[in-house]
């Protein structure tokens, strides 16, 4: 069964002059999945990915996770099924820095009201697994970004969401720490068969995904699969990018 | 586009940014306006009966002045913190520091102008209105109104000093250290609030250590009490605010169970850093609404001193003949006609007080008293009845004396004398348990004797009490005007007698009571409304930061409800814990007060709180409601 359905979606943005962001967007990605989406610089890329977060509402056609179709919730349903069926990896960790490590990745399950002990076991296991279990006592601005990244990995699937929605993770990180970020989601996606939405501008971070969904303006324009080796895919997916042709930073591997 | 085109531009344009800050500052001339309008009409020094009570008006109009300094000085401040990236844009473009300071500098002037103006004419629309409001208060005359150029150069001149004073401060409060900091600014992650055990220690002792001296104080304790006890709760506020409220709070991030339940992990997170950050604001605001309750708690009280008239004075007209010239006849028949005249039924009594010499005694003043008056027991029972009390007294035994109570506050330490005569020793252990003769007419000190004692006492003179007790106190004011100034006639050189008459007493007090009410709380509302736009400005400046916060869980997903559910759990702390600390220590300072009053205070203490409660809660809801539209604005 898929996890993700997203079936002839379109999405225009009102205004003095009206602008189709999307158009006629079709894709599934099954159980286990790894999918990157590429693009360049507004091509819509974003908005699908808002869309699926159920943070916006598409103009048309339908988007089914897990058989479910969100947008037809209300407010408060669309908020808990984020809550509980989502998990989230931002570019800009968006992790709170009020709270230590250990309550930043807990907070998911605390707002659903699970109980401490529930709580406590699973944070242990993610955290053991993101190799981050050393630095939970320790608050926002005491860890490195891959670290703060690994956090926020550790927060999108402590609840075991049914899709991770990865929106850049690798943009504000150097390459070392890109690595190590994209390592774990890997490992992630091929121990505990999590499925994984990412949407990213590099080429390297893309490269360990299975397959990459290409769009240009709002359009899909291409789709190409891993296969099985790696420094391969990368030259492919760098080639369809000057195909695409984006903008020359949009092949950079770093971004500040 | 020359500079000042930009500046007045950039104001104009961004109504929305500066509105908060024109509005609070516009708030501040109107009410000096509209004070001023009141204090210098013309008809107020005729209306008003004690020229003390003007002097406390315009004394009340300095204090609000001063306080509109603070106010908008503080306004400026976090307005100003709001706009750093505005200013490190700027200065990216090349703007230097005098340019940056020249711009604030007209920005400000241009606003207070602005709100100088507004407030006038606000002021002048309002003014008849509140001069009503003001006239009927203090129990005078409506007042016309009448708008007097001297009010007008006052409130103009007085805040464009002001402003100007204001706008130079602000150059200096724009601190720029580096143009990334201005950038960056409320971007960085916040470091964890620190606290000394210490001191959060040293916070709740002073604050429980001036709690026990401020409830155990007696009327003669208090004075000595008063300033430590102030002193003690000052500081121990701030560091309530600053260490023990935080430290609290971190006690319970310690209980998973209460800290990971739900939106309490966020509720109480951000809590530590809200307490920390506004630390100041919040002691400002609980010191200050502290004062507007005492004064306003305390005047309320003054209430009962009119209730306490008649305990005071238990005759509505006593009158004490030193002499038995005829002029006592003829002021008595007076009385009695004009209390005929105006239909009042009344039972009079007369009570002889012998007065004599003493030899020496125990008292301490620089001056000992040298003449002692003395009543007999008997008709101290006669006139304490008259009165209406209970009486329940036991007759004295032969050498017994009893001090003479001229006030009902009491003594506890009793002065003893021997009298010239037979070296007569008076050692009184107690006082009598009711005033009967005001203190006003018993110059120095008074003593009951039993019957026997009385007889053998031979005076230097005899003096003549006549009590006439009337039902309602009210209607004797005005009676014998010619006799007594202001419902009091002391002895004197000039005059052989001395009187009171209560009714007059009481609408005197009472005029000047609803003077000072007036007053009070006029700045009561000043500085309540006041602090609360401290903290109306804190959540405006906290604004951006709080959004981003909000963004996150809303994403990670947080229904309307739950995010409601935070955002007024935190506006109620914010709101209500200075509320409520200021409660607690007015009540303590209404507990000192107690003892300067023989009946309750209680109940006007709770009505004035109440008040000032229900007004916080209708300010809470209106900000609450402002704060949620603003934050759901960019939220998703």
């Amino acid at each position: 069964m898929s996890v993700l359905d997203v079936r002839h979606i379109e999405k225009i943005y009102e205004g003095k002059v009206a602008h189709k962001a999307l158009n006629n967007i079709n894709f599934t990605i099954e159980k286990g999945e790894f999918v990157g989406i590429m693009g360049p610089s507004g091509s819509g890329k974003t908005t699908l990915l808002n869309l699926i977060a159920t943070i916006d509402r598409p103009t048309s056609g339908e988007i089914f996770i897990g058989g479910k179709n969100p947008h037809v919730l209300n407010r408060k349903e669309t908020a808990l099924f984020r809550r509980r069926e989502l998990g989230f990896v931002f570019q800009h960790f968006n992790l709170l820095d009020t709270l230590t490590v250990e309550e930043n990745i807990v907070l998911p399950l605390t707002l659903d009201g699970v109980s401490v002990r529930e709580m406590e076991a699973r944070l242990q296991q993610v955290a053991k697994k993101l190799g981050i279990d050393q630095i939970l006592k320790k608050r926002t601005y005491e860890i490195s970004g891959g670290q703060m990244q690994r956090t926020a990995i550790a927060r999108s699937i402590i609840h075991k969401p049914s899709l991770i929605l990865a929106d850049e993770p690798t943009g504000n990180l150097d390459s070392k720490a890109s690595k190590d970020v994209m390592e774990t989601m890997t490992a992630l996606n091929e121990e505990d068969g999590a499925t994984v939405l990412m949407v990213t501008h590099d080429a390297v971070a893309a490269s360990f995904c299975h397959r990459v969904i290409f769009i240009k303006d709002g359009e899909l324009y291409n789709e190409i699969y891993r296969g099985d080796n790696r420094q391969a895919f990368f030259q492919k997916i760098i080639d369809m990018l000057a195909l695409l042709g984006g903008d020359s930073h949009d092949l950079s591997t770093v971004r500040l | 586009m020359t500079f000042p085109q930009f500046v007045f531009r950039n104001v104009i344009r961004n109504k929305r940014t500066y509105a908060a800050y024109f509005l609070s500052s516009a708030f501040s001339v109107l009410i000096f306006f509209v004070y001023a309008l009141f204090i210098f009409h013309p008809d107020i020094k005729n209306g008003v009966t004690a020229s003390l009570a003007v002097q406390l008006m315009v004394a009340a109009e300095v204090i609000m002045y001063v306080f509109s300094f603070l106010f908008v000085l503080y306004s400026v401040s976090t307005f100003l913190k709001s706009r750093k990236r505005e200013f490190g844009i700027l200065m990216m473009h090349g703007m230097t520091r005098s340019q940056l300071n020249r711009m604030v500098f007209l920005e400000n002037m241009l606003i207070g102008i602005a709100s100088i103006l507004t407030g006038i004419g606000i002021g002048i629309i309002t003014g008849k209105l509140f001069l009503m409001i003001g006239s009927r208060m203090i129990g005078i005359e409506p007042l016309p109104f009448i708008l007097s150029t001297k009010v007008l150069i006052i409130t103009i001149s007085a805040f464009l000093i002001l402003f100007f004073c204001i706008s130079l401060f602000t150059a200096i409060l724009v601190r720029v250290n580096k143009l990334i900091d201005l950038f960056q600014a409320g971007e960085k992650p916040k470091k964890d609030p620190k606290t000394s055990v210490f001191l959060s220690v040293v916070s709740a002792v002073l604050l429980l250590v001036s709690y026990y001296l401020a409830a155990t104080a007696t009327v003669y304790s208090l004075l000595f009490r008063m300033l430590p006890v102030i002193g003690m709760t000052i500081i121990g506020t701030y560091f309530f605010f600053t260490q023990l409220s935080v430290f609290m709070t971190k006690l319970v991030q310690k209980n998973r169970l209460l800290f990971w339940n739900k939106t309490n992990i966020i509720t109480i997170s951000s809590l530590a850093y809200r307490l920390k950050d506004n630390a100041r604001m919040f002691f400002l605001v609980t010191i200050v609404s502290t004062v507007a309750f005492c004064a306003v708690g305390t005047l309320a009280s003054m209430n009962v001193l009119n209730e306490q008239i008649d305990t005071e004075y238990p005759a509505e007209i006593s009158y004490i003949a030193m002499d038995e010239e005829p002029l006592h006849q003829r002021n008595l028949e007076q009385i009695e006609s004009e209390l005929k005249e105006k239909q009042l039924s009344y039972h009079k009594n007369q009570v002889p007080i012998k007065i004599v010499e003493i030899a020496s005694s125990s008292s301490e003043a620089l001056y000992p008293p040298e003449e002692l008056a003395v009543i007999s027991f008997s008709n101290y029972k006669k006139i304490a009845e008259a009165a209406g009390y209970v009486f329940t007294e036991k007759p004295l035994a032969e050498q017994d004396a009893l001090e003479m109570k001229s006030s009902s506050l009491g003594n506890s330490n009793f002065l003893s004398f021997i009298l010239k005569q037979e070296d007569i020793k008076l050692e009184p252990e107690s006082s009598t348990e009711h005033v009967v003769l005001p203190w006003q007419l018993v110059y120095d000190e008074g003593m009951v004797v039993s019957d026997p004692l009385y007889e053998k006492l031979t005076p230097v003179s005899t003096e003549l009490f006549t009590g006439f007790y009337i039902e309602d106190i009210e209607k004797t004011l005005g009676i014998a005007n010619n006799l007594v100034k202001d419902g009091v006639a002391f002895p004197s050189d000039d005059s052989s007698y001395s009187m009171t008459v209560s009714g007059t007493l009481l609408n005197i007090q009472m005029s000047m009571f609803k003077m000072m009410l007036f007053v009070a709380l006029l700045i009561g509302a000043v500085f309540f409304i006041t602090a609360g736009s401290f903290l109306y400005f804190r959540l405006y400046a906290d604004l951006d930061y709080d959004r981003r916060q909000y963004l996150t869980i809303k994403k990670i997903g947080l229904t309307d409800q739950e995010l409601n559910k935070i955002v007024t759990r935190q506006l109620a702390l914010l709101f209500f814990v200075p509320i409520v600390v200021a409660f607690i220590h007015s009540g303590f300072a209404f507990m000192a007060l107690q003892s300067y009053f023989t009946l309750s205070i209680a109940g006007e203490v709770v009505i004035v709180l109440a008040s000032f409660l229900a007004a916080q809660i209708v300010y809470f809801f209106f900000i609450r409601y402002n704060y949620l539209r603003n934050l759901k604005k960019s939220l998703i």
